[in-house]
């Protein structure tokens, strides 16, 4: 009769162990196994089971050495021994063993967290910081939350300066294009709203200024042109004389102040008598054809016909072609 | 336990009568009595695969529902598939770029109204949030990284507008990259199913489970190459935007020009800058200062009035290019050398004089513009 008691306490020892192996209290586990096996030494199901439960107090030895070695920022190390323990929970399989995966997949993540914060500070361009954030997405740790606020702060800090250098270089869709890109990623941040209206503030603002240099521009083109049409040829000088045959000939000089070449230059005069009366009205072709800027043209006329003693010139029109 | 101590003490001194004999047997037999196995070390239980393969046919019906037709007011059409219960439909960006409202046509030609939540600059993918479509089960999506050549795939959408066409086809291609602006594609799949405009934006389906793997997306050239964005590379940024809507959207002014569509004349930056400093000085000949002047950068138009700009060509009469060379050089710009013969005049006299002008010709606000210049007499 006692024999058997002992038999149903150390079954009811079993199942208790089991139970606190299995909810992760494996020293529990351990002592109990232990003590049951002192009465019972033959029972092979608690040498199993105390076998089972020493081999995952190793493992659970090492992963908070892991855990250490995440600490301490010796995250090669920490994956080689990680490695190692996951193949052999991998080769026991046995329901003790499976029980470490949780704490295996924290580490994991933790080592997945640590190598990319020592990445960050290497990392300069947005696409490769998104690439860490898609990676870091499926963790559900505060230290990848933590890792993401400082990714999504980096991501804002060189969508900014990279919007800023193409600012300076006059290319604002190019600015704003950045600015959508770390927009994407850190959806509704407030300092890359605000430098992207910046950027279109600064834009509309180089347009603006551009389409007034050119309007002022366009303005003094007209005022060039209307110079060049209406103002730009001056007589410089005009006279009839008569020689010694009693021919009346006209002489003159013009002068081309346009800012093109000048051409086929008609000059119009009237000629009047002592007492002030037309006596002759005509037009004379200045040489040559084309007048550079700056340059002199001259015309002539001979009158034969003229009767008069004296006569005096008088201009009345100019005409020419811009070319 | 101190009474069970006692009970059996009790009847091992009541038992003493019986012999040593008894005794002993019953030492070595009970112990042995013990039957139980460790249940610490059994093996973990394989569970049964859960993935039953289901039949193509409800595959396609069962997707379908969820695989909608989008409209923008312009006319433009492209395919989108409902992933969450939220009624968020992912498409790619080409599709809704430069569009907040759209039009959704769901597989039984419900017309909803859509609206855009999210959209990236850089990947050709975008949200569209249909509050008709809340609360409707979403498309599975296959969370499993791996996807291998040849796998069998059924790409849904509306292709040229015919709503709910199926095409199938496998994965012909992993890993492809290329770029078609503003978009670049990175590790897309290529796929041997045919993808056409409309069915941009339709979701690529494990034709064995249903789940989604990709957007479909690009096509390029003629023949029946497509090309599918893996969902896992976007689906974090694509979360992120149901949980917050994006309060303003970028732009797409590279993609507004709707006119000539997708035909832009490819030349080189050093082309468009020799074509820049040519048309500079066919301005000048033709006596059209104000385009001349037009196009040169502001900073050069800031220091130089359009008075000093004139007058500096008073005395020329005529410049013409003899020789131009053009070379690319550091941050997206062109240095252009250019051999110029001009015509002066000189009190009277035209002289014909030859000079060596540099130019540094480059983007400003998207325009090219000569940003400096320097020359010398030879």
């Amino acid at each position: 009769m006692y024999e058997k008691n002992v038999n149903e306490e150390t079954l009811a020892i079993k199942k208790e162990a089991e139970q606190a192996a299995l909810k992760g209290k494996y020293e529990k586990a351990e002592s109990m196994l232990s003590e049951a096996i002192e009465k019972r030494p033959d029972f092979t199901a608690l040498q199993k089971d105390l076998t089972s439960v020493r081999s995952v107090l190793v493992m659970n030895n090492d992963l908070n050495k892991v855990a250490e070695y995440i600490k301490n920022s010796r995250l090669e190390e920490a994956q080689t021994s990680l490695t190692t323990i996951q193949k052999q929970i991998y080769n026991e399989q046995s329901q003790l063993s499976v029980t470490l995966l949780p704490k295996v997949e924290r580490l994991t993540s933790k080592i997945t967290i640590g190598e990319i914060n020592n990445q960050l500070k290497h990392l300069t361009n947005i696409d490769e910081l998104a690439d860490k954030l898609n990676t870091l997405s499926g963790l559900d740790l505060k230290e990848a939350a933590r890792a993401r606020s400082k990714i999504n702060e980096k991501i804002v800090s060189i969508a900014a300066k990279k919007a800023e250098a193409a600012m300076a270089d006059k290319q604002f869709n190019e600015a704003i294009a950045t600015v959508d890109e770390g927009l994407q990623y850190v959806v509704n941040n407030e300092k890359l709203i605000q430098l992207k209206n910046r950027v279109k503030q600064e834009q509309q603002a180089f347009e603006q200024r551009q389409e007034e240099r050119i309007k002022h521009a366009m303005e003094k083109a007209a005022e060039e042109d209307l110079m060049n049409r209406k103002h730009a040829v001056k007589v410089l000088e005009v006279k009839a004389s008569k020689d010694k045959y009693g021919d009346i000939k006209v002489t003159g000089e013009v002068g081309s102040e346009a800012t093109k070449i000048v051409s086929s230059i008609k000059v119009t005069f009237e000629l009047k008598n002592k007492d002030d009366e037309v006596v002759k009205t005509d037009t004379a072709e200045v040489y040559p054809m084309y007048v550079n800027p700056g340059d002199k043209g001259k015309f002539e006329k001979m009158y034969y016909e003229l009767k008069e003693e004296e006569v005096t010139v008088n201009i009345t029109n100019v005409e020419w072609y811009v070319e | 336990m101190d009474r069970r101590w006692l009970i059996s003490l009790i009847v091992m001194l009541l038992c003493i009568g019986a012999g040593i004999g008894g005794s002993v047997y019953v030492k070595n037999s009970v112990p042995k009595q013990l039957e139980a196995s460790s249940k610490l070390s059994q093996p973990v239980s394989k569970q049964a695969s859960k993935t039953m393969a289901k039949s193509t046919q409800d595959i396609i019906y069962e997707s379908q529902k969820l695989v909608v037709q989008i409209e923008l007011k312009n006319g433009s059409i492209g395919s989108g598939f409902l992933y969450n219960k939220k009624g968020d439909v992912i498409t790619n960006a080409h599709v809704v770029a430069n569009a907040k409202e759209v039009t959704v046509v769901t597989a039984d030609s419900k017309e909803m109204k859509g609206e855009v939540i999210g959209i990236s600059r850089t990947t050709d993918v975008a949200v569209v949030r249909v509050p008709g479509l809340k609360d409707r089960s979403p498309l599975p999506i296959d969370t499993n990284a791996d996807v291998e050549l040849l796998t069998e795939v059924l790409a849904l959408g509306s292709p040229l507008g015919l709503q709910n066409t199926v095409t199938t086809g496998e994965i012909s291609g992993l890993n492809r990259n290329f770029e078609l602006a503003p978009f670049t594609y990175e590790n897309v799949y290529q796929i041997s199913a045919p993808i056409s405009p409309g069915n941009s934006g339709g979701p690529l389906l494990n034709g064995k489970t249903g789940e989604v793997i990709g957007i479909n997306s690009a096509k390029l050239g003629q023949e029946t190459i497509g090309f599918s964005i893996p969902i896992l590379d976007i689906l974090p940024m694509v979360k992120k935007w149901s949980q917050s809507p994006m309060k303003e959207l970028p732009e797409f002014p590279e993609l507004k020009a709707k006119g000539e569509k997708n035909t832009p004349v490819h030349s080189t930056d050093a082309d468009q800058a020799t074509y820049v400093v040519q048309y500079f000085y066919d301005s000048i000949n033709q006596g059209d200062f104000v385009t001349a002047y037009s196009l040169l950068g502001s900073k050069w138009q800031s220091n130089t009035s359009y008075e000093e700009f004139r007058a500096s060509y008073n005395q020329k009469l005529s410049a013409t290019i003899d020789h131009i060379v053009a070379d690319p050089v550091e941050g997206e710009k062109v240095e252009v050398t250019a051999f110029v013969t001009a015509e002066e005049t000189k009190t009277g006299s035209v002289e014909m004089k030859k000079y060596k002008y540099h130019y540094v010709v480059g983007f400003e606000n998207d325009q090219m513009k000569i940003i400096s210049g320097s020359g010398e007499q030879i």
